[in-house]
């Protein structure tokens, strides 16, 4: 059971790598705004239009 | 109007709702107080049931309005503007939107936007400090409130805008806020050219200043955001640690096993305890120094002191550690806090709400001509010319002859007045006569309007008009924990100081309080959502809880009681085939388009509502007489004209009808007459009538045990005749009160009392009232001091409030009696001793776990009250 003393803390930098990328998804304001994202990406290719 | 689930969404609906009110200075299309549907809006909404707008071969190719005569159909376009902006869009090879929209199924129609207006004033030195942030020497930010903002088609043209427009580097928008963000280079782009797009575009720009109470928010969220990330990251993984030390302490665990998991738990903790319980700190500290205490002090001291007590046992080796329970007690509570924090608004600063209500600029006339500056390059001294359906940008004294002007802005009166040379109109009011010079003697916050939003702003700030309940509550219990810590720590100090000190520390820990800290902010929260569903907004748990204590509403009379406008309550229509409506409605439409008047608008809502027919006479010219009516010549040769009685008398029209409008509309109506030559062709009679649900909704309230009563700007005779009309007695009624009286009269009533209002007028006593309940529709400043917003100008809604804050007020209490009950109990038994760490771990979630599950099954407002 030796192996835990390895382990623990590699699991708990594992988690600590997801929780700086939640860090940088929180201050580069990926949560302010839920809503745009969604239909930003709505739109097709751009064609030609005969309007 | 469809409210989204969610409360923050709900609540950018309404802002755009009232702004779209607040903003009509802006678009200069309607300058009529409460109004919320613009000519275009209307007749889009008639196509809009259809299919999509521009398909139709009928609908104008840009905004989808309905057109009316062949000269329309011809072209494809309704207006100039609408051309104009369909020639720009499809200039700058942006063409594909019409595309995207149409697909999109989109019913809206698109504002229009003034074309007036050249944005020059976006160029000048004062308005680049105000609302542009420099990012770097070649990179600025500025952001707009665009309201037209409504669809992914929108999203995609105005963030299309770099590739088309030199200088313009990143655009990005915020379709729930209706907010738009450019990157851009100063050095390339002027501001008034970007203005001058969006606006051509359709998207009337109005910038939010770069030190708004907006960006600061926006950064206490992040932070926010950071500290549950570290306590939701640290709980977790401590708590994991110690279901291995639980079970040990059954199944035997080695000790250098055990003192592993100690070190790591401690490990972990730290950034719990020292970062993400942060908050707790200073608001006690804070509480503290203005010597009260606060539900946040025996939460500091249960983390800090557990935290401590857990550090000395692990390093003494002991079994005695509380990481688990201190972390997870962050967690939840931040989480509760979440909740709270989701509804709330943050108060706005005196000058945004300016920029609201105020126009930005100003046509300022020097010995060089006139040109258009922003407002705060005025000075008193200065002279300003303000154009008809415009805005008075700053206080003034007229220097041309009489000027019309709508003052229902501020106070509250529905009518227009005339102001004579040499006397003040005041800023934010409307021009709603021909244009005029005059002479500026007070600019932005030294203003009048300035002065009201400026006592407003400082009573908001002061929001803890009241204590909350939990917070009276909270007095009480921190003192009772501390003495019973003393106390304990006393009694168990002979054992020696190691056992006492345990003791203290577990009976903060289990007499945490948890129902106060998290149980509230859920019960809030939710009933905060199921409100915001149902149409009705609340700023603050706060607000909620004084809703359940009204005694006595307030209704401000126009807008609330009634409709706030004059409608076409009467036509009589000589003829009265259907070809004669379709012939008036088409001569109401052109004669009355565009003027600024609310008989104008309420003749071109009745006339927009009915049909038109094909090869109706064209408009060769117009004159509009102030104060009497408009005139206009008809290419069939005929001479028309629609205004008052007595200017169509004078002209020598014959109204031997006048008798055919029954008595019942002739009392407190203006009645309007629509001649051709001297033949009368139709009477209308408009009135600002009273809410069809008002009297019922005053009854319900009685029998609530809450009164109302009426106060008002308008002459006692109105307030009297509408006070009568439901039900309520003479002494109710306060009738000609200016903004400062209102204010006053709602100060001195206190903390029972509500105001419902919708205007700016209204404003500075919605700050100062126990609860100042805005209306939608109204002001955007409105939605801004209130504490509760209504979504639908329905009178119902406000029963249904009173009912959900009463039911959330038991549902609080409940949970405060079972908690004390866990609390209590808990803390007899780990004074005797009982209470080790494994229990006190065990007892804390499960008094916080059972009040969470009530909250949720017993949430206040009702939940069908979403599909009435």
């Amino acid at each position: 059971m030796e192996v835990i003393f390895i382990l623990l803390p590699l699991s708990l930098a594992l988690g600590g790598v997801f929780l700086l990328a939640y860090f940088w998804a929180a201050r580069s304001g990926q949560f302010e705004d839920l809503e745009t994202p969604a239909v930003r990406i709505l739109p097709d290719e751009e064609r030609e239009t005969d309007l | 109007m469809a409210v989204d689930s969610d409360e923050s969404a709900a609540h950018a609906y309404a802002m755009r709702a009232s702004e779209q009110a607040g903003h009509q200075n802006r678009d200069g299309s309607d300058g009529f107080r409460g109004n919320h549907s613009p000519i275009s809006m209307r007749a889009g909404d008639e196509v809009g049931n259809t299919s999509a707008a521009a398909v139709l071969p009928n609908a104008c190719k840009h905004c989808g309005q309905r057109l009316y005569t062949s000269k329309e159909l011809d072209c494809g376009f309704c207006c100039n503007g609408c051309s104009a902006a369909y020639s720009l869009i499809n200039g700058l090879g942006l063409g594909y939107y019409y595309c995207l929209r149409d697909s999109a199924g989109e019913r809206q129609t698109i504002r229009k936007t003034a074309a007036d207006s050249q944005f020059n004033h976006f160029d000048g030195a004062e308005f680049r400090a105000r609302f542009v942030r420099e990012l770097s020497g070649s990179q600025s930010r500025i952001d707009f409130q665009c309201n037209a903002v409504h669809c992914s088609a929108c999203v995609w043209l105005l963030e299309k805008l770099p590739e088309v427009l030199p200088g313009v580097d990143q655009v990005r928008v915020d379709l729930a806020r209706a907010k738009i963000a450019v990157w851009f280079d100063p050095s390339k782009i002027d501001l008034s050219t970007l203005g001058r797009t969006l606006a051509g575009l359709g998207y009337d720009p109005h910038p939010i200043a770069s030190r708004s109470t907006a960006f600061s928010d926006q950064a206490a969220d992040v932070t926010f955001a950071l500290q549950i990330g570290v306590a939701a990251f640290c709980s977790m993984n401590v708590m994991l640690l110690f279901i291995g030390r639980y079970q040990g302490l059954f199944s035997g665990m080695e000790e250098q096993y055990a003192g592993f998991f100690s070190w790591v738990s401690l490990a972990l903790a730290v950034p719990a305890v020292t970062f993400s319980a942060l908050p707790f700190y200073r608001t006690s500290i804070g509480a503290l120094r203005l010597k009260r205490f606060h539900i946040d002090l025996p939460i500091s001291i249960a983390i800090v002191g557990g935290f401590l007590s857990s550090a000395v046992n692990t390093a003494l080796g002991r079994s005695e550690i509380y990481y688990d329970t201190v972390t997870a007690l962050i967690f939840l509570l931040l989480l509760g806090r979440w909740f709270q924090r989701r509804g709330m608004k943050k108060v706005a600063l005196a000058s945004e709400m300016l920029y609201a209500i105020a126009p930005l600029s100003a046509i300022k006339i020097t010995h060089e001509g006139a040109q258009e500056v922003f407002v705060e390059a005025l000075r008193s001294g200065d002279t300003i010319k303000v154009p008809n359906g415009a805005r008075i940008p700053a206080d003034a004294i007229l220097l041309s002859g009489d000027a019309i002007i709508n003052n229902a802005l501020i106070s509250g009166e529905s009518a227009p007045c005339k102001v004579s040379r040499g006397n003040e109109v005041y800023c934010g009011a409307l021009n709603a006569g021909p244009e005029f010079t005059a002479q500026v003697t007070a600019v932005a916050a030294h203003s009048r309007i300035g002065n009201i939003l400026q006592g407003i702003e400082s009573a908001s700030v002061r929001d803890s008009k009241t204590a909350s309940f939990t917070d009276k509550v909270a007095q009480y219990f921190v003192a009772g924990v501390l003495a019973l810590s003393v106390l304990t720590f006393l009694l168990f100090i002979g054992e020696g100081m190691a056992p006492a000190l345990d003791r203290v520390f577990a009976l903060l820990i289990v007499s945490c309080p948890c129902a106060l800290g998290i149980a509230t902010p859920i019960v809030m929260s939710l009933a905060n959502a199921r409100a915001a569903r149902a149409g009705i907004l609340l700023k603050s748990g706060s607000a909620l809880e004084r809703c359940a204590n009204i005694e006595k509403i307030y209704f401000d009379k126009t807008g609330t009681l009634t409709h706030g406008k004059p409608a076409v309550v009467f036509s009589h229509l000589q003829g009265g085939s259907d070809a004669s409506r379709q012939k008036i409605n088409h001569i109401i439409q052109k004669l009355e388009s565009g003027i600024e008047h609310p008989a104008a608008e309420a003749l071109r809502n009745f006339a927009g509502s009915g049909p038109v027919g094909p090869d109706e006479p064209e408009l060769v010219s117009r004159t509009v007489i102030n104060g009497a009516g408009v005139m206009g010549e008809f290419s069939d040769g005929v001479r028309r004209r629609i205004g008052s009685l007595r200017w169509i008398k004078s002209e020598g029209v014959n109204l031997e009808h006048l008798q055919l409008i029954p008595d019942a509309h002739t009392s407190g109506s203006t009645i309007v007459a629509l001649s051709e030559d001297n033949q009368l062709k139709a009477l209308f009679a408009l009135r600002d009538s009273v809410r069809d649900e008002a009297a019922e909704a005053i009854a319900d309230l009685a029998r609530r045990g809450v009164t109302s009563g009426i106060i008002s700007g308008d002459s006692s005779g109105v307030v009297g005749t509408v006070g009568e009309s439901i039900g309520l007695s003479q002494s109710d009624l306060i009738s000609e009160a200016s903004p400062e009286q209102k204010a006053a009269i709602l100060t001195e009533a206190g903390e029972g009392t509500a105001l419902v209002g919708d205007g700016v007028n209204d404003a500075l006593a919605l700050s100062k009232a126990g609860i100042g309940i805005g209306i939608s529709g109204g002001a955007e400043v409105c939605l801004k001091v209130s504490d509760v917003f209504l979504l639908r100008p329905d009178l119902g809604l406000i029963t249904e409030l009173i009912d959900g804050a009463r039911s959330a007020q038991r549902l609080v209490r409940r949970h405060l009696i079972v908690s004390l009950v866990y609390n209590v109990s808990a803390a007899v038994l780990a004074i005797s001793g009982f209470i080790g760490p494994l229990a006190a771990a065990l007892i804390m979630p499960a008094s916080s776990i059972s009040v969470i599950l009530s909250s949720l099954w017993n949430a206040p407002f009702k939940k069908e009250a979403a599909w009435k």
